[in-house]
């Protein structure tokens, strides 16, 4: 309903309450420090350890054992004295005294059929089984182990800018990933008896020491992944002579390993922009077919990197290209068993090229000299320069549309872990969603220029709307520790993800967020991360004050509800009566009327006043809406004392619109606001999430235009994750359900017959 | 199965589907993948949008769960590939059955029993079920059930959203809480 303005009085409104949501992060953040400036970047003493690795493994294809021995060379880079060494053992989570196995939850009705109880019942053989710790020179040394972590204790404690070396020996049986699970282990081809492996956290490797937690030395529980420090590997990797190895690093023996036509080949695909088949499907099958004995050493090195791993197989074909990245040329790779194709050979090593490339222009250039994709069944696991991918066509050869854009999406996800964690170190075991949160936001950005339209499953805010809203008790901050997060995946991946993504689009806008967000990964590029030096980077870099955001979306379970309740209109009084009074009679006379008086009009054929002159007195019979002399001399007097800017403005037609809005879900949002006018233009205003500041439940704003608005929209662009859009919309509008849109659209035939019908037709 | 002081008794299931729609007897022999390790698997999470409509009286739910998941879950009756079930089929009547195991709704007079109406496979990887209800009428109170995926992985939560009289309300389930009692009043 319209009203008038009489005066243009301004009278401000301050809530005298306290304000939490735009407080300042201090209190959540550590202290900065020598280590963690207050720029969010590393302080003048950081510092970070080291653990460099020379490996002889052999992978034992006729029993699937592990077999290896390793020297370690620790460097301790930090100001303490360590008087023990903490070693991770991830393959322990598989022992038989394994808190992995222990910690699930389960009922009878999870037990429905024999082979429920026999998944139960299975044994399997797994975690590590050291058979020596000792110095370089064969003393044994004093080590024990608590389940997934062994620590030595030293003789004398490591200082300072000393280092330490020690030997180690190991093996373990390699994990049926089929019937048992995990993200390292083998495919077994039961037809032609071959097995596909794909070997990580196969090696006892050092625990991080830092500044942040001293030792990570938490358990891995199977949930929280991995933290590792740098250094420097030198593998040899002895495997069946006929199988092809991938591994983390540079082949540093190819003349040893690879025929001549391989070399050849490999030396073509360093200079080609499109993939060049090393080992092609007939040579794989051929190789599946024959089995050779005897055996090969592959030999690997790789330069600052926090971990390593390898996939090995006969039944590898083999494809490269070369990726330029700044003045550098990574060999792009991928490895896959005849079963992947026709995708893998399409698309892989094309997806990986197109990853590290996109990534490197939002991150840091790809400091590596290769990437690689391997494929196995139903996997998704990355390791520095080497990932492990899942996304298989059926045995014929045909796939779903949804399978090939499920096998690019986890080959651009693992690869782009490259950037996360493996580069930019954060650590895992502790925060899920530093690298997995970051990446998937990333992994959306390259998904975006891979496809037009790309179907991503995370990224867009509306997406996150249904896991943000409902009881709270059975949703975890962002910031909670791995284990400890309830919705996993919606958790860590999607939330901040999509966090990322509003202040990319939204927020801060793509130039300032984009040139924050470079500035974090060259900031911590080779370093470890925590999260207080994301959040300060972003904001030293950009000069946006993002500390409500960082509040609202990372350390609560608030969710964004944001509600148009009321829209009041205005227009100016004009103070000229020709226009005033007319108005008041059109108002006037639109008002609704009694039934009595409607149905008195006809009824009453005569009232007394319409028949006898007499009655009607100067009231009754004067024009409430007319311009008299009077009315004119006061508008001119009144118009002699304005200004001609403000006689304009009086006589602007302007439309005032005051909007009252409601923060129903807690987090506060810019009001994104879409005014439709009655001539059909829009015109859209944005007011940053500030307005929230001094009242954190209701705001209000007024709003003025040339026009008439006929609707108004909040959150337009879904931008917000607003989890109701029930109340964003003037007039009101009920948002139909996915069900009623679904009944909709619903055809009497499926998409098959359909089809079918057509090619009848043709 | 039947629990005793003793011990358990075990019995090997053989599954019967309601005879209106023919009789068919699964047994299981295929063994179950631990998916739950097995993959960078992260979404373990189904979302259910459940709108009592008064005029039909009929309950309306659409489910949302990852497609591939399902597939694997249904996997003891045979490959199926959702994109490819036709309605007609006995695939599409198992998907279904399956259904109304692990999503039902008690405190309705009558029973309520869900028919599927459609399935939608986004690109992303969701998979998009539509049901509706016969008619039923409620009582005070009622009683979701919804375990979707509970028995493939531990980690599986899952949430409602239901609506009624433009109203709503969300609610969680959890592995160790898989049924929750509603007060419709609250709507």
């Amino acid at each position: 309903m319209k009203r008038i303005v009489l005066l243009l009085t301004f009278i401000p409104f301050i809530s005298l309450a306290q304000q939490n949501k735009f407080a300042q992060l201090g209190q959540e953040l550590p202290t900065p420090n020598e280590y963690r400036n207050a720029a969010g970047a590393p302080g003048h003493n950081y510092y970070q350890q080291k653990a460099d690795y020379n490996i002889e493994v052999t992978l034992d294809d006729a029993n699937q054992k592990i077999v290896g021995e390793e020297t370690i060379t620790y460097t301790n880079n930090s100001p303490d004295n360590l008087d023990y060494l903490w070693i991770q053992l991830d393959q322990n989570m598989r022992a038989d005294n394994s808190d992995s196995k222990l910690i699930n939850i389960e009922k009878m009705e999870d037990f429905r059929s024999i082979d429920d109880i026999k998944k139960k019942l299975f044994y399997f053989d797994g975690g590590f089984k050291i058979d020596e710790v000792t110095t370089t020179s064969g003393k044994a040394m004093k080590y024990a182990i608590n389940k997934t972590m062994l620590r030595i204790d030293l003789d004398k404690p490591l200082g300072p800018k000393s280092s330490i070396s020690f030997q180690i020996k190991w093996w373990y049986n390699i994990n049926d990933r089929m019937k048992i699970g995990g993200r390292s282990g083998y495919e077994y081809f039961e037809e032609e008896d071959n097995y596909l492996y794909t070997i990580a956290q196969w090696f006892p490797r050092m625990c991080v020491y830092n500044d942040v937690e001293g030792w990570q030395n938490k358990q891995f529980l199977g949930r929280g992944e991995f933290t590792l420090p740098f250094g420097d590997y030198e593998v040899s990797i002895t495997v069946p002579s006929d199988h092809i190895v991938g591994a983390t690093g540079e082949l540093q023996n190819a003349s040893s390993v690879l025929n001549s036509t391989q070399r050849s080949r490999l030396k073509k695909a360093r200079t080609s922009d499109t993939p060049v088949l090393i080992v092609t499907q007939e040579e794989a099958e051929k190789a599946e077919k024959t089995k050779e004995k005897g055996l090969k050493t592959w030999v690997y090195k790789a330069t600052n990197v926090r971990d390593f791993a390898f996939a090995s197989s006969r039944k590898f074909m083999w494809d490269a290209q070369n990726q330029k990245v700044g003045s550098k040329n990574v060999l792009c790779m991928s490895y896959y068993p005849k079963e992947g194709n026709p995708l893998w050979e399409r698309y892989s090593t094309k997806l990986v090229a197109h990853t590290i490339k996109t990534y490197s222009k939002y991150t840091i250039d790809y400091p590596y000299p290769v990437a690689i994709s391997v494929h196995s069944k139903w996997i998704g696991m990355e390791y520095p320069m080497i990932c492990f991918n899942g996304g298989r066509p059926e045995p014929d050869g045909t796939y779903s549309e949804r399978t090939k854009y499920g096998m690019w999406g986890v080959i651009i996800h693992e690869v782009g872990h490259n950037f996360f964690p493996m580069i930019i170190n954060s650590d895992e075991r502790q925060w899920t969603w530093m690298d997995e949160g970051l990446n998937t936001f990333v992994q959306y950005l390259t998904e975006q220029e891979w496809e037009r339209g790309y179907p991503s499953r995370r990224g867009p805010a509306h997406m996150i709307a249904d896991y943000m809203r409902g009881d709270k008790n059975y949703i975890s901050p962002i910031m909670t520790n791995s284990e400890s997060i309830w919705q996993f995946g919606n958790n860590a991946y999607g939330k901040p993800a999509t966090a990322l993504n509003i202040l990319r689009e939204t927020i801060m806008g793509r130039e300032l967020f984009d040139h924050a967000f470079k500035t974090y990964c060259e900031r911590w590029a080779f370093k470890h991360p925590t999260p207080a030096d994301l959040f300060r980077t972003m904001e030293d870099a950009s000069a946006v004050d993002l500390d409500w955001f960082w509040r609202a979306w990372f350390f609560t379970t608030d969710h964004v509800d944001i509600s148009l309740d009321e829209v009041k209109w205005f227009e100016l009084n004009t103070m000229d009566p020709k226009v005033e009074h007319a108005w008041n009679k059109e108002n006037d006379e639109s008002k609704d009327e009694h039934i009595g008086v409607a149905r008195n009009k006809t009824d009453i054929k005569e009232t007394v006043n319409e028949r006898d002159d007499n009655i009607d007195d100067f009231y009754a019979k004067r024009d409430i809406y007319a311009v008299d002399a009077l009315h004119r001399k006061d508008y001119e007097d009144f118009k002699a004392k304005l200004s001609k800017e403000d006689l304009e403005l009086l006589n602007s037609g302007k439309q005032f619109y005051e909007l009252s809005f409601s923060n129903i879900g807690g987090i506060p949002m810019p009001l994104i606001l879409e005014f439709t006018f009655n001539d059909n233009s829009t015109e859209v205003v944005r007011i940053p999430a500030e307005i929230w500041r001094r009242h954190e439940e209701q705001v209000s704003r007024v709003f003025i235009f040339d026009k008439e608005v006929s609707s108004i929209r909040l959150d337009p662009f879904l931008e917000t994750a607003d989890t109701d859009l029930n109340n964003n919309s003037w007039p009101a509008e009920q948002v139909q359900t996915r069900f009623e849109l679904f009944k909709q659209k619903q055809s009497r035939e499926n998409p098959m017959q359909r089809d079918k019908r057509l090619k009848e037709m043709e | 199965m039947n629990g005793e002081k003793m011990g358990l008794k075990i019995r090997i299931f053989a599954f019967e589907l309601d005879t209106v729609r023919g009789p068919l007897i699964l047994l299981i022999t295929l063994f179950l993948t631990a998916a739950s390790q097995s993959y960078a698997h992260e979404f373990y999470f189904c979302y259910a949008e459940t709108e009592y409509n008064e005029l039909s009286r009929k309950f309306e739910t659409t489910i949302i769960a990852t497609a591939h998941d399902i597939e694997k879950a249904l996997s003891d009756y045979g490959s199926i590939i959702l994109e490819d079930v036709d309605e007609s089929s006995d695939e599409f009547n198992a998907i279904e059955i399956y259904l109304n195991d692990h999503y039902s709704i008690a405190g309705t007079t009558p029973e309520t029993v869900f028919s599927l109406l459609g399935i939608e496979v986004d690109l992303n990887g969701t998979v998009h079920f539509y049901l509706e209800s016969n008619e039923v009428d409620l009582q005070s109170t009622i009683t979701f059930r919804f375990d979707l995926l509970m028995d493939q992985f531990s980690e599986q939560q899952n949430k409602m959203t239901f609506i009624r009289r433009d109203s709503s309300a969300t609610i969680v389930f959890l592995h160790n809480q898989q049924e929750q009692e509603f007060d419709i009043s609250k709507l």
